[in-house]
């Protein structure tokens, strides 16, 4: 059940509602329209945002997978150290002096001066992403201190969260297949996170655009010897914070933005 | 528990802490040069770290010594090679030297190199890979101290840490949170921080700004004690989640206040029929109401374990009126 401004959305509406959200708009509508959880949204303008930034999350999947962004692990990570600084635990930082929405955008035009793992890439996509749907100087604004390393020391502006059995699965959430009987001596491959492109592919650094069979049947080939134990898509979902970034939207949009650098 | 390095340090061990690699890789080239067989046998010292057998590693190849080392330093080089081997030749080589090393090998390398964690990057991945192996494979948990303190050491550091938390985690025994723990009291900021980290999936565990190291600590406690016979590890790890929580309270569990397996979240004695009754209901219940209705079936087994089976032969919707709850959900 879809509710916008606590009324109920009837299907019928969608059209009306939401012209032009594409291919990938009317599967989001859809699913939220039709299931038995209630997904709430205070304006249309707000689930309009988060469409918006899914397609761009899918978009920025496809690109990142084309970069030619190289997989290693943290210890033999790499960057282009014109825009970032490699950390001595692997990640990367952003430079000095550098605008955030410049390094971002270098990762997809200089992928090949860059290798990291699979969750670091999810990260770059949502930046990306939201660098694609958002005004250049708010971007710079909100990502200023921008670390690249997994989950881990996120800027709270992405509002990155993973949900345990969410409501719904949505084409541009990030899924994780487990590898529960990893060989132990490449940790690495414990699991692959990916993104749900839509159509039934998904994106996941080092495996490129494929099925979840294939995502699945490649981690099976790294288990531990003998194992009998398969790989398997996890019931999570992770997100960025959609309705914190469509707040944060809205504020520069409407000139109620405080600058921070103010 | 295996000891090492319960006598003197080694010939070799003393130089390194003397003189510095520079003075340890002098000394032994000089040494190698005029007797290789006395070079050996210092490194086949029983008391040798591990450490100063791998920094030699370029002088027991240039001097050809490979064939006079002992069994145990033979085969924690083999480690080293298929480590550093494993990015170029994939991960098959590193897996079949990896698994088959010896127990006592692998204890070795990491009780006698852990304390020199953090010094270089090759090095650290052998001794967190190392760690891995004796939880997963060999099923050792007596080193989760001494990951404990590579852990907290490497973050205070900047380096990278999350290989040895998977290792840690995987032991999958709830008491080894109080390891972490115990480190709120810990005098760095960034040991604290860590913590935070790693317990974050404990409800109410914020963050310590306006919050003792005492009170944040007792409220860990009495969240472990109240739950620990229905915890259970997840799996879930830095990797896959930036808020990930590791270990769960079965509430189905907590509801029949019979304690599950910490492993699988399996309850430790088979249901009764009585009970697989009431675990149908409570399972239809929603997710707020499942957590209040255990707790509160918790909370009175601990007042009153007669009134708590009087309670607990009613059914689900009953129990819950009695709780104060209502009958949202069914």
């Amino acid at each position: 059940m879809l509710k916008i401004s606590g009324n109920i959305i009837e299907e019928s509406a969608l059209p009306g509602l939401f012209p032009d959200v594409g291919e990938i708009g009317t599967k989001i509508l859809g699913i939220l329209v039709s299931g038995r959880e209630t997904h709430e949204y205070s304006s249309t303008e707000e689930l309009k945002f988060e469409i918006d930034l899914r397609n761009s999350i899918i978009r920025a999947s496809v690109l990142l997978s084309r970069s030619g962004l190289g997989f290693a692990t943290f210890r033999d990570s790499r960057c282009n150290e014109e825009y970032w600084i490699r950390t001595n635990e692997g990640g990367f930082s952003l430079k000095p002096g550098v605008r955030p929405a410049a390094a971002v955008e270098n990762i997809f035009v200089n992928g090949r001066k860059y290798a990291t793992e699979c969750s670091t890439a999810i990260v770059i996509v949502y930046l990306k992403a939201v660098a694609d749907v958002i005004p250049e100087e708010l971007f710079n604004e909100l990502f200023p201190d921008t670390y690249l390393m997994n989950w881990q020391n996120l800027d709270s502006d992405l509002g990155i969260r993973t949900y345990r059995d969410p409501k719904a699965y949505l084409p541009g959430d990030c899924r994780y297949f487990k590898n529960p009987d990893v060989d132990p001596l490449t940790p690495e491959w414990q699991g692959e996170n990916a993104i749900d492109l839509g159509n039934g592919t998904y994106y996941g650094h080092g495996m490129g655009i494929t099925t979840s069979q294939r995502i699945i049947l490649a981690l099976n080939s790294r288990r531990k010897a003998g194992s009998e134990t398969s790989a398997y898509l996890m019931d999570t979902a992770t997100n960025p914070g959609f309705k914190a970034l469509f707040g944060q939207y809205q504020a520069f949009s409407s000139g109620r933005w405080r600058w921070a650098s103010a | 528990m295996m000891e090492f390095n319960p006598g003197p340090i080694s010939l070799l061990d003393r130089t390194r802490l003397t003189g510095g690699i520079n003075g340890l890789k002098a000394y032994f080239q000089a040494l190698a040069k005029l007797n290789p067989d006395e070079a050996a046998r210092t490194l086949n010292e029983v008391n040798l770290q591990f450490c100063t057998l791998f920094l030699l590693q370029p002088e027991i190849e240039n001097f050809k010594l490979y064939g006079r080392l002992s069994p145990r330093n033979r085969q924690a080089l083999e480690l080293i090679h298929a480590i550093a081997e494993r990015h170029a030749q994939g991960p098959h080589k590193v897996s079949l030297v990896g698994n088959n090393l010896p127990y006592t090998v692998l204890k070795w390398v990491l009780h006698t190199g852990c304390g020199d964690d953090g010094f270089y990057n090759r090095y650290d991945e052998i001794m967190e890979l190392t760690a891995i192996l004796l939880v997963k494979v060999h099923k050792d948990y007596s080193i989760l101290p001494l990951i404990t303190d590579m852990m907290f050491n490497r973050h205070r550091k900047g380096l990278f840490y999350y290989h040895l938390v998977w290792a840690f985690l995987e032991s999958r025994d709830p008491d080894s949170l109080s390891l972490i723990a115990g480190r709120l009291f810990s005098p760095h900021p960034k040991d604290v921080e860590l913590v935070i980290k790693l317990l974050g999936f404990v409800p109410g565990f914020k963050r310590p700004e306006d919050i003792d190291p005492m009170a944040l600590y007792c409220h860990f406690l009495n969240w472990f004690q109240e739950n620990r016979p229905f915890l259970h590890y997840t799996g879930e790890n830095l990797q896959e989640s930036c808020n990930p929580a590791p270990y769960a309270v079965s509430l189905e569990a907590r509801y029949l206040c019979k304690p599950v397996s910490p492993a699988d979240g399996k309850l430790e004695s088979t249901a009764s029929e009585d009970e697989r009754g009431l675990l149908e209901s409570f399972r239809k219940l929603s997710g707020d109401v499942r957590e209040q209705l255990s707790s509160y079936s918790f909370l009175l087994h601990g007042r009153s374990p007669e009134a708590w089976a009087e309670w607990r032969r009613r059914p689900v919707t009953e129990q819950m009126r009695m709780s104060g709850l209502r009958a949202e959900g069914l």
